[in-house]
């Protein structure tokens, strides 16, 4: 029964520092609290048998991504944010908004049936997830890898037109 | 590993991160918090993608949260790129100051 306890702990935790991220006035400490978020759901990928999607989760997500927000963060060196007012009407809509969506997600994910012997691409009986990935991933999935990879390659060169300076 | 009845846990999981990214999108408003809501709300798509897949024994949910992960890479390369110049130009990271197009 272990696991259970272990998946309720890391995703209170990773709901918890999520709500932390959107409230905190500092963008560090967002940050700070986002990398909490990817972590913890690193944790719960392990425990759904996913080791390599959760290794991957940790380079990309918290070795790249959330280091690129916050040398972001530095280079911006943005001036002690101004006092934000915390109650103002677009605020209180927005709340009613995501409660809205999340009460509609819930009774659609609540009431659908999903035919749990249906799924194809199985992973082989005793096979570890990452052999079946690379397996799929190389014969099935082909051409979104290699299409994975140009869109890359447009994402490297547009930041490097966007932010380069105008020559004089 | 897990039993049948934690998938439905997982996926309120997902959903509670989602809607929590689209209520900091839409109360917040510095640019650099907008664009790390939506790092969440990415992040609970693929929670719900990797349950299904382990309840499914199917690796159609990994291939998916790889390619999320390579087109969030881009996306965040080129948002924060854009966000820089907007810096530059304005002077401020504040998304009620943009209002030249008055929308």
């Amino acid at each position: 029964m272990m696991p259970v306890y272990l998946a309720y702990l890391f995703s209170g935790l990773a709901v918890i520092l999520a709500l932390s991220t959107i409230l905190q006035k500092n963008p560090v400490y967002s940050a700070a609290s986002l990398i909490g978020v990817m972590i913890m759901l690193a944790c719960d990928y392990v425990l759904l048998g996913a080791d390599f999607i959760a290794a991957i989760q940790i380079i990309v997500y918290v070795g790249a991504i959330m280091v690129l927000f916050v040398f972001v963060i530095m280079l911006l060196n943005i001036e002690q944010a101004k006092r934000e007012k915390l109650f103002i009407p677009r605020r209180v809509v927005g709340v009613l908004l995501g409660l809205a969506i999340f009460l509609k997600l819930s009774i659609v994910g609540y009431t659908a049936k999903v035919m749990l012997s249906k799924g194809y691409l199985k992973i082989p009986k005793g096979a570890d997830s990452t052999t079946a990935i690379g397996k799929y991933l190389f014969s099935n999935y082909l051409l979104p890898f290699e299409v994975a990879s140009i869109v890359l390659l447009v994402g490297l060169i547009g930041a490097v037109v966007l932010g380069r300076r105008e020559a004089k | 590993m897990l039993d049948i009845s934690m998938q439905n846990f997982f996926i309120l999981t997902g959903l509670m991160l989602f809607s929590i990214g689209m209520i900091g999108f839409l109360i917040r408003r510095n640019l650099i918090i907008c664009f790390m809501c939506i790092e969440l709300m990415l992040n609970g798509v693929n929670l719900v993608f990797i349950a299904f897949s382990h309840y499914l024994q199917s690796v159609i949910g990994f291939m998916y949260v790889l390619f999320v992960m390579a087109i969030a890479a881009a996306e965040v390369s080129i948002g924060l790129a854009i966000i820089l110049m907007v810096f530059r130009l304005k002077a401020s990271v504040d998304m009620d100051e943009l209002n030249t197009m008055k929308g």
